[in-house]
């Protein structure tokens, strides 16, 4: 009998096949089938059963350590152990090193990538595998740039592409305070910077807020400035409309019993690219809620109760969340809490739902760790695990034509950079002239303590801890002894 | 209805005949819908299938047959069961079990050896030597492909 090979199938049935296989793999064995990877009919039918697939075992991209995993999470009901299943790491062909990954923001299908070398941002769609580096026009001194990746629509087909990227900050809240802002839009169609003009910005993005895209646009965790926090509730959402190139009016966030008064840990998160989900963690109290969007658009939004969890009767030992990134599967009434347990270099996936269902999926001992590798160095300790859910898409970025068809940066936004540039240097050199009361406890920890005294007339003690560019403020309340890890920008109220 | 109609007989292309249990039999659309036809009596010719091939789809789709409608208890031992099934078929096996499965149209039966063919063929390295591929890139072209798949999820 004559031996069959693959050749002999018809074409849908070798579709079937490979359609099941790494996608590397495939474009790498032969010109046919390199071809075929980037038909229409074939990627389309690649990403349906990829998404197919992903409705029952959600898809997540994590960052953790500096690496990127993609992982999907198994949980198949209640009576049954989840785990959280590996299915590749970001490899670079050209990087015997691995770069390392800083922080990541998602947007149907497209990934922004910040590297730790904060002089470069890359824009990459996993399923074609061709990164975009893009060169920001400055990149100064420890400073934290915010991100956002987002498009525009000019109509139903055709997205543009763009990403912001900001500082809104008060420098050295120890002795005087500046405030310094600058909002940049860079367009991936035109690969041009601009500064965009905000005025009033009379919200406050919570620093440690990476936000959540969605429709294009971004959502983060706000503040209002013209209201005083820790006096009266102040929590809102805020959006940036990368349409109209501008953020739209504060929306309210649903109710917490008591009112939100900036000390919870409250995050953001979407479920399925549709709906927005918030989860608060109550200051000092072991109750979780998370709620998703009704309805979202522009001056309204309306929230229902998804989750209410008390940590403290579910798991042996209460858990308070430190950073509460989260991913919701809302079929199946479930919630997925990333965090890390300060005390320990482990990584602890916290699942929780309806009547006390709660399970603790440790990255570091469960069977994926050891392929995960993720057992955490010292150094990167303190760098922060980010999930945000992946489904793939056939978003093609576009390459910049070179030469002279490039369009060129105005003389006026030229003008109005510099003027920037060197208002922002100022304000670096008048910080870098102050005292500030060092402690340098290692190589990598650098750390001042302040003692103040609050609007309320107590003492705080402040200890302001830098581990590599993240700033941690921690407060230290003489009236109500205990220590709060505190927003940096927030302080000014104190 | 008489034990004779609850029975048929298949007929491979090498003229073996199998007689199976109706109930095993549907599972494949084509036969169903050859019976559904009335075209045919009791034995239905498969031009398509060998007797080896045969004989191993029957196997398959008696197992379903029984276990289906068990319930979900069994939904573990018919995984682990099929796993074992295709675990030792070899190439030229697999690819016929490929192509019964989409002749006879039997869903579940092609999904399983197709994702039989993709767990044995994950790398580059086995592509070519499993499925017996040539790579036929120039130089060039395979470094132009590197730079459009530089960053990529591996295992």
């Amino acid at each position: 009998m004559t031996t069959t090979t693959i050749f002999r199938l018809p074409r849908d049935m070798v579709e079937e096949v490979l359609s099941r296989v790494p996608l590397k793999s495939m474009r790498f064995t032969c010109k046919k089938w390199y071809t075929l990877s980037k038909n229409r009919s074939f990627t389309k039918m690649h990403l349906a059963k990829i998404a197919e697939e992903g409705n029952s075992n959600p898809r997540m991209i994590v960052l953790m350590d500096s690496k990127l995993y993609l992982t999907s999470g198994i949980v198949k009901g209640t009576d049954f152990d989840p785990y959280i299943e590996p299915e590749g790491k970001l490899i670079c062909l050209n990087d015997l090193e691995q770069v390392k990954i800083f922080q990541i923001f998602h947007c149907e299908g497209l990934l922004l990538c910040i590297l730790k070398d904060i002089s470069k941002i890359v824009v990459w769609n996993p399923y074609w595998g061709q990164p975009r580096w893009i060169e920001p026009r400055y990149s100064y001194g420890h400073c934290s740039y915010r991100y956002a990746l987002g498009y525009s629509k000019k109509n139903k087909k055709n997205k543009s592409y763009k990403i912001l990227r900001f500082i809104d900050k008060y420098f050295c809240p120890t002795k005087s305070r500046h405030h310094f802002s600058w909002y940049e839009i860079y367009d991936l169609d035109t690969g041009l910077w601009k500064t965009l003009v905000v005025t009033s910005i009379h919200w406050k993005i919570l620093s440690n807020d990476l936000g959540v895209s969605l429709k294009g646009n971004t959502y983060w965790i706000s503040y209002n400035r013209k209201l005083i926090p820790i006096q009266e509730p102040n929590v809102y959402l805020i959006c940036f409309d990368f349409t109209r190139e501008m953020f739209r009016p504060l929306l309210p966030l649903p109710p917490l019993p008591g009112g939100l008064w900036g000390r919870e840990l409250v995050t953001l998160s979407c479920v399925k690219e549709e709906k927005l989900a918030v989860f608060y963690q109550y200051d000092k109290a072991p109750m979780v809620e998370i709620w998703i969007t009704n309805k979202i658009e522009e001056e309204e939004v309306l929230w229902s109760k998804f989750l209410t969890v008390n940590m403290a009767t579910v798991a042996k030992t209460p858990i308070s969340f430190r950073r509460g990134d989260f991913y919701i599967d809302e079929e199946k009434r479930l919630a997925m809490v990333f965090d890390k347990v300060s005390d320990e270099y482990c990584h602890t996936v916290n699942i929780i739902g309806e009547d006390g269902y709660f399970r603790e999926v440790d990255l570091d001992e469960d069977g994926s760790s050891s392929k995960l590798d993720v057992r955490a160095s010292r150094e990167n300790f303190a760098l922060r695990t980010t999930v945000c859910s992946y489904v793939p898409s056939l978003v093609q970025i576009k390459k910049l034509s070179g030469g002279c068809k490039r369009k060129k940066q105005s003389s006026f936004e030229l003008h109005r950079f510099h003027k920037k540039l060197s208002r922002f240097a100022a304000m670096d050199k008048r910080i870098k002239q102050e005292p500030e009361y060092k402690l340098m406890l290692s190589q990598h920890y650098k750390a001042k303590c302040v003692f103040k005294v609050s609007t309320q007339s107590t003492v705080l003690f402040l200890l302001f801890i830098s581990l590599l560019r993240y700033e941690f403020v921690f407060v230290f309340d003489f009236l109500f002894p205990s220590f709060m890890q505190y927003d940096e920008d927030s302080l000014m109220y104190l | 209805m008489s034990k004779s109609e609850k029975k048929i007989v298949l007929k491979s292309l090498d003229n073996e005949a199998f007689e199976v249990e109706k109930a095993v039999a549907l599972q494949s659309q084509t036969i169903w819908v050859m019976c559904e036809d009335k075209c045919v009596g009791n034995e239905i010719p498969l031009e398509n299938v060998t007797g080896q091939i045969l004989a191993k789809v029957i196997d398959y789709c008696k197992k379903h047959a029984v276990v289906d409608g068990d319930g979900d208890e069994s939904s573990e031992e018919l995984k682990n069961w099929d796993t074992e099934f295709t675990k030792n078929m070899d190439q030229s096996t697999l690819f016929n079990m490929i192509l019964a499965a989409n002749y006879l149209n039997i869903k579940s039966l092609l999904n399983l050896t197709c994702q039989a063919v993709a767990d044995k063929t994950k790398t580059i390295d086995e592509f070519h030597t499993f499925l017996n591929i040539e790579n036929n890139f120039t130089p060039e072209e395979e470094a132009q492909i590197c730079q459009e798949n530089l960053w990529a999820f591996d295992d």
